[in-house]
């Protein structure tokens, strides 16, 4: 090999390296025109239309403005999300729910925008109502705006399957004692059907169980201190040893035990549950007021009534206030993201929404009886829930201490690894854990 | 007249050239390597350095991280639930190697025997480890569903019911991880097997049956010895891979019932995005690294013992 190869070779080796580089950052670098801008919004797929009706309205609105709709699911939005919102490349409004741990890491790090002013300018204060607006505050700023309202733990139920299995569903939607459920279901298992379908690896229908149980069963002081000690500040004065968790905890032990779910049910998905009912293998499922609108296609009649309390009181649907969005502080176009929110939150929008979607509006100034799409069965759950309702303990502490940790613990309750009592003690330690970590 | 006989010098081989030039030699290699290097150290080494100084930290994963020394570690070795995901992963790592070893070593004992169809079973065999993780999680945890699974309606129809709640019962849901790890793994496994027993010469089995060994006798006189090294690699490869294995144990059962499928990677992911635990979190990625260093080591030097001659 010559000494002239040997350069040849060298300088086509530096000319191929420089090309590539050359390739690489054209590759890299924006070719969008100076005049068009990008509008980044999360999107769960279920909403998606009604993102996308809002999504025009304001493309209309600004010329040259395009929003690119991003779908995330439940998953990520209670995870991986704090750092997608955190990232130098966030989008422009992110779903942060309330009562999950993003919302919590995302505010301590100051990564999310306050929101005074689209709350001013869409009247939020008085169209979300006192309690609700309170629960989407930090220390007194608004820093969240919600997509719909959502109520859960409603049961629905086969009146095919009912009927055959010989069981009077109850006129007033509530059952009225455990005893009544024991018979329920061992009617229904006689006729051939599963009781209640429940998605306990859903990582969060066990949790909403205790929600119920929660809010029929303790004493009202004690639900409050479980509803606010975790805050800041703030002294717990009701253990989660006490009987006023644990008996919640019970009632569901004592459920697994008299065969309300069907076999298996521990490790079943909500998918799965749902199958379960829609198939007809399960006589009922349980849900909430966006049920109908996945299940407008079923050929069998169905619908709802509520599960009793520990001490045969009575429970009711569960309120969430927790679907919401926020604009991270590295929002490229936080103008724009705002009006986006603004936009989202107007009677126009919302009313589409709930036709459209099946969620129930965000704000008081449309009413779900103004929407006939969505069906009979909401408009008897809303006007059920205008007068009993009650709060998830769930859905307002933050995950690692609430949804995600008490699921799990009811996983283990109802697969046989740990006691009632044993439950409590896990979720006393893990709430002194937080309070450790945070004050 | 005579004259001194002319030496005939070779010319300087390269070999010569680089005992007299060690320098030059050195910084070629160097240069020639440094690309390698600087893609292993910013992919590589930075990540390792960034975890091991947040499993020195507080952090949410947002924002500063605070300094606390070695607080998470002295908190980990009090954490009974971070010792069950350590004891799982062990079992699930040496229950699938052990698992997929056999089987990959059965099954290739026979297509290199001239089982009949051989030609089609290295391609079947093969199959499922070219199936995505995600979807042979989705894929199994269905399956094994009670009444409406497969597996449950095969066993009902040979009477042994077809209720079993296989995930959903704590004493059985990681055996039901294990398995399909072994459903997967078996196939990779099989081909690097096959290939080392294929490099086995003819005549020393030639040899062995003149001597009166039967098949038998010289698959486990001959060809074990022979291909000891390959099926240690396997072993090993495929331990460290199941100790890892985030994908199928999150896919099929999300760690549960309750934490009995929660293994390593799976306390982490937890600690990390459901907790907003990073310290934790990387504190035990930190100590799992270093298990599987260990493990590595002991598994480099046992594999490279050479093989019995027959």
């Amino acid at each position: 090999m010559n000494h002239s190869s040997l350069t040849r070779r060298r300088i086509l080796f530096i000319a191929a390296l420089a090309s590539a580089a050359t390739l690489v950052l054209a590759g890299c670098t924006s070719s969008k025109s100076t005049t068009d801008t990008n509008l980044t919004v999360q999107a769960q797929a279920a909403q998606l239309p009604a993102f996308q009706y809002a999504a025009k309205l304001l493309e209309k609105k600004h010329p040259g403005l395009k929003v690119k709709l991003q779908t995330v699911t439940e998953q990520q939005e209670t995870t991986t999300n704090t750092q997608i919102l955190a990232s130098s490349n966030a989008p422009d409004v992110g779903i942060v729910k309330n009562n999950a741990q993003p919302y919590f890491d995302l505010m301590k790090a100051k990564k999310l925008i306050p929101l005074n002013d689209v709350w001013k300018s869409a009247n939020l204060e008085s169209r979300y109502g006192n309690t609700v607006a309170t629960s989407l505050k930090w220390n007194g700023t608004p820093y969240l705006t919600m997509f719909d309202t959502t109520y859960y733990n409603v049961v629905f139920y086969n009146k095919t399957a009912f009927a055959k299995a010989g069981v009077t569903a109850p006129a007033d939607h509530q059952i009225a004692s455990n005893d009544d459920l024991y018979s329920m279901v061992a009617k229904l298992k006689t006729a051939g059907y599963d009781g209640l379908a429940v998605g306990g690896n859903a990582g969060y229908q066990l949790g909403w169980l205790v929600d119920a149980q929660l809010q029929a069963n303790a004493p009202k002081a004690a639900f409050q201190d479980f509803l606010t000690s975790w805050q800041a500040g703030n002294r717990q004065k009701v253990k989660y040893t006490s009987s006023a968790f644990t008996d919640s905890l019970a009632q569901l032990s004592d459920w697994n035990k008299h065969g309300v779910f069907p076999a298996g049910f521990v490790a079943a998905s909500g998918d799965q549950a749902q199958a379960q009912f829609t198939s007809g293998t399960a006589a009922m499922m349980i849900g909430g007021n966006w049920i109908p609108s996945v299940i407008k296609t079923q050929k069998f009649d169905y619908d709802w009534l509520l599960l009793p309390g520990a001490k045969d009181t009575p429970t009711v649907p569960s309120l969430y206030a927790g679907d919401t969005l926020a604009i991270p502080t590295a929002s490229k176009n936080q103008g724009l993201a705002k009006e986006f929110l603004e936009t989202y939150q107007s009677d126009d929008v919302q009313k589409y929404a709930a036709g459209k979607v099946g969620s129930l509006p965000a704000v008081s100034t449309v009413k779900a009886a103004d929407v006939p799409g969505l069906g009979p069965i909401v408009q008897d759950i809303v006007g059920y829930a205008s007068k009993k309702v009650g709060i998830g303990w769930t859905s307002t502490l933050p995950g690692s201490l609430g949804q995600a940790f008490v699921d799990a613990e009811a996983q283990k309750l109802l697969s046989g690894q740990v006691t009632v009592e044993q439950a409590g003690k896990d979720q006393q330690q893990q709430f002194e854990t937080y309070k450790s970590q945070n004050g | 007249m005579t004259h001194a006989p002319i030496e005939l010098v070779a010319p300087q081989s390269a070999a010569i050239r680089r005992r007299t030039h060690p320098g030059r030699d050195s910084r070629s290699v160097l240069l020639l390597l440094s690309p390698a290097i600087a893609i292993l150290g910013i992919f590589f080494g930075v990540p390792i350095i960034d975890l091991v100084v947040t499993s020195l930290s507080s952090w949410s994963g947002v924002g500063d991280r605070t300094f606390v020394g070695a607080t998470n570690y002295v908190n980990l070795l009090g954490d009974s639930t971070a010792w069950s995901a350590l004891t799982r992963s062990v079992t699930l790592g040496l229950g699938t190697a052990i698992g997929i070893s056999i089987i990959a070593t059965l099954l290739a004992a026979l297509v290199s025997g001239g089982i009949a169809g051989s030609n089609i079973y290295r391609i079947v065999w093969f199959l499922p480890a070219i199936a995505p993780p995600s979807a042979v999680a989705v894929f199994w945890a269905l399956s094994v569903q009670p009444k409406s699974g497969v597996v449950n309606a095969v066993l009902g129809a040979v009477g042994l019911g077809d209720d079993h709640a296989w995930l959903a019962d704590p004493s059985t849901a990681l055996g039901v991880v294990i398995a399909v790890a072994m459903w997967q793994g078996a196939g990779f496994a099989f081909l690097i097997i096959l290939g080392a027993m294929e490099e086995v010469p003819v005549s020393t089995y030639e040899a062995a049956a003149i001597d009166g060994a039967g098949p038998i006798r010289q698959f486990f006189s001959i060809t074990l010895p022979l291909v000891r090294p390959v099926l240690a690699m396997i072993l090993l490869l495929e331990s460290i891979w199941a100790f890892n294995g985030f994908t199928l144990a999150w896919g099929m059962t999300q760690g549960g019932p309750g934490d009995a499928t929660t293994i390593l990677p799976v306390q982490v992911y937890k600690d990390a995005f459901q907790s907003g635990n990073f310290g934790t979190a990387a504190a035990i990625s930190v100590v799992g690294g270093v298990i599987l260093l260990a493990v590595g080591f002991v598994g480099h030097w046992l594999g490279s013992r050479t093989a019995v001659d027959a």
